[in-house]
């Protein structure tokens, strides 16, 4: 039984959550890739819900041209990783529930991990690789994605993968490698929208969870919010598609390959400035340039090695070298040594510097 | 034969205009025959990803019929967040 329902009262009034209800959304464990237009609204509408383990993942900074679409961020945020502020933003709101933060891109290196422990994903990105990505990783678990996006005035609502339904590659096809569709950058979005479309996203999570209602499964929902109209279109399962995404989706699920997560460049400055991290430059003295910080250990390659076997294994540590390359090898030996957070810098000092 | 067609997204930005009714020759009359004569009209169509929906349904195939006042949509997969 839960301690304390009062919170909630409002809503275990409707039969469709009664207490029952209230128990499964307190046991329901939900993962939204993207702190951004989208994901700010689901978070906050989950967690108030009672949704007992959230995770929210992004590897962006806040930036000031957020601040008219994503509420849960103030100008004084700016820089900061949207994932952490978010978390600590809606955990004041509910101190109830469970947030994990990750701090990074949802890649194939880093997919399996992420959502390892949820039963529902949210998709909140902002390009459709990531939509792919996910799509392939869910249906390989078995777990339903909840998906919108926005183009301006309007925005698009599917749940893909409900009990066997269609996905996403039923839908669009497959074209992951030819993708140019604008993100809200290039064309430009209201910022009340994703607000909108966050919420039916929500929405649709506490119907799965509660098993209330009808899912928007095997249907696209279009809202336009400069003509107030709502379509709902029909589509069927693709058998061909769907093969290819759950073997696209296994192939990342369940390569034994271990291999250590890339940071952006964002992700890198923040954690130089708030001293959250051991962070080793691995390469030799005389590569240039040199990145002057007190917080930075230079440990050549060669002695990466003794250096490290005086660090325990749950120290976060970040690598870097000039590109990249050296620095992925490297993370990931340690991660397959057991050392259970390294990181290291995506693109190099190279990428830091171009930034 | 009139048909009614509606756009969203890209494909609205690309045809200017959320709906419109067209006047289609009545041997040309599979969707895929419509495919071709918006992306004449709209060369910049040509460049964007949509499938097509009859009558709120998404067609698989470029050769299913089109009949008198059927509604077509062409739908863009969104991409912003």
């Amino acid at each position: 039984m839960m301690e304390n329902t009062k919170r909630y009262n409002r809503q275990i009034a409707l039969p469709e959550v009664g207490i029952l209800g209230q128990e499964k959304l307190a046991a329901a464990k939900v993962l939204i890739i993207g702190a951004g237009g989208l994901g700010g609204p689901v978070l906050q509408s989950l967690a108030a819900a009672g949704v007992g383990q959230i995770g929210i993942a992004d590897g962006d900074a806040i930036e000031e041209s957020n601040l008219h679409r994503q509420f849960l961020y103030t100008a004084a945020d700016c820089e900061k990783n949207k994932a952490q502020v978010a978390a600590i933003a809606v955990l004041r709101q509910n101190p109830q529930v469970k947030v994990f933060a990750f701090p990074y891109h949802f890649t194939k290196t880093n997919a399996a991990e992420m959502i390892a422990s949820y039963q529902i994903i949210v998709d909140c990105t902002d390009d459709n690789h990531s939509r792919y990505l996910i799509n392939d990783v869910a249906m390989a678990k078995g777990i339903p994605m909840v998906y919108a996006s926005i183009h301006k005035f309007e925005g698009q609502l599917s749940v893909f993968n409900y009990k066997g339904g269609p996905s996403y590659r039923c839908l669009f096809g497959s074209r992951d490698e030819a993708l140019d569709e604008a993100n809200c950058a290039d064309s430009g979005v209201l910022g009340v929208l994703p607000q909108t479309l966050g919420a039916l996203q929500a929405t649709e999570v506490l119907k799965i969870v509660l098993g209330a209602g009808e899912v928007v499964s095997g249907k696209l929902l279009l809202y336009d919010g400069l003509q107030s109209r709502l379509h709902a279109i029909a589509f069927d399962s693709n058998p061909a598609e769907l093969a290819k995404g759950l073997q696209n989706g296994e192939e990342i699920l369940h390569s034994k390959k271990q291999t250590a997560m890339g940071i952006g460049a964002d992700a890198f400055r923040q954690a130089l400035r708030t001293n959250s991290h051991l962070i080793i430059d691995i390469r030799e003295s005389y590569e240039e340039p040199r990145l002057e910080n007190h917080g930075i250990h230079n440990i050549p390659l060669a002695q990466l090695e003794n250096f490290i076997a005086t660090v325990a294994q749950n120290q976060k540590v970040i690598l870097f070298c000039q590109r990249g390359h050296q620095s992925q090898m490297a993370a990931d030996y340690l991660t397959h040594k057991g050392f259970r957070s390294i990181l290291h810098l995506q693109h190099g000092i190279e990428g830091l510097t171009l930034n | 034969m009139i048909v009614t067609v509606k756009y969203f997204g890209a494909v609205a930005d690309a045809t200017q205009k959320k709906e419109e009714s067209l006047y289609l020759d009545a041997k040309l009359h599979s969707v895929e025959d419509l495919r071709l004569q918006l992306e004449n009209q709209y060369p910049e169509l040509k460049d964007i990803a949509y499938v097509i929906a009859v009558n709120q349904s998404v067609v698989a195939s470029g050769l299913v019929t089109i009949n008198e006042n059927d509604e077509l949509a062409l739908l863009p997969p969104f991409a912003g967040g």
